[in-house]
């Protein structure tokens, strides 16, 4: 499973979910999807957006979890 | 706009008018039983039919609160969600219910055929038109949830 570190990069870099969702311009809520791991899919653009604003490359946001091979 | 809630409101009429039918049914079942009996000139007949007649009333009252929950969210702008889903699922139920039960009656009156044949086509359709409903339902899901 693809697991969103999110959470961990926000409170690396101590940004509110609020200012987030304001600097890459989409809503609190969806952003609190994205974080609450809800997310179906994510755009380019959005992952973009939270590169950008965030610092980082895509692979620091989303981790792939073998499920699977835990088990 | 205007054009699609006089038509939801027609259809909600139209279920009405099938409750008041079904009831009126209920009601004039024997006497209608007993005609059609005299007509065909065999008595025989009366006791399955009724029995035949009643024992669809619940699957069509069934079908019919269903119509009308699926019509109200319709209305309420939220076809693709999962209890629409649920109640194309029990109406279809309900036709193959149908199906079934007019199976025995088409044994001793083979015209009786095609209720059971109309019923069981109906309640297939129904599936098809469900598992459409599923998928547009998981394909807004998946819309609703991609950030």
């Amino acid at each position: 499973m693809i697991v969103v570190n999110l959470d961990v990069i926000m409170a690396k870099r101590k940004i509110s979910s609020n200012e987030l969702a304001e600097m890459i311009d989409i809503t609190p809520a969806n952003l609190s999807v994205l974080k609450r791991e809800k997310a179906k899919a994510i755009r380019f653009s959005t992952l973009d957006k939270l590169c950008r604003a965030l610092d980082c490359q895509p692979g620091d946001l989303l981790e792939f979890v073998d499920e699977e091979s835990e088990d | 706009m205007e054009h699609k809630d006089k038509s939801i409101i027609l259809s909600q009429i139209i279920i009405k008018i099938c409750y008041a039918g079904l009831l009126a049914c209920c009601i004039l079942a024997p006497r209608l039983v007993l005609g059609y009996s005299r007509e065909i000139d065999d008595e025989t007949v009366v006791l399955p039919l009724l029995i035949t007649l009643y024992a669809c009333v619940p699957p069509a009252v069934c079908a019919l609160v269903c119509l009308d929950i699926l019509l109200n969210n319709i209305r309420k702008n939220n076809p693709f969600i999962m209890q629409n889903v649920i109640m194309l699922r029990v109406i279809s139920y309900c036709c193959f219910a149908v199906a079934a039960i007019f199976i025995y009656f088409s044994i001793l009156r083979p015209f009786a055929f095609a209720i059971v044949f109309a019923a069981g086509f109906f309640g297939v359709i129904l599936r098809v038109v469900k598992n459409c409903f599923r998928q547009a339902v998981e394909i807004r899901e998946e819309n609703d949830f991609t950030v």
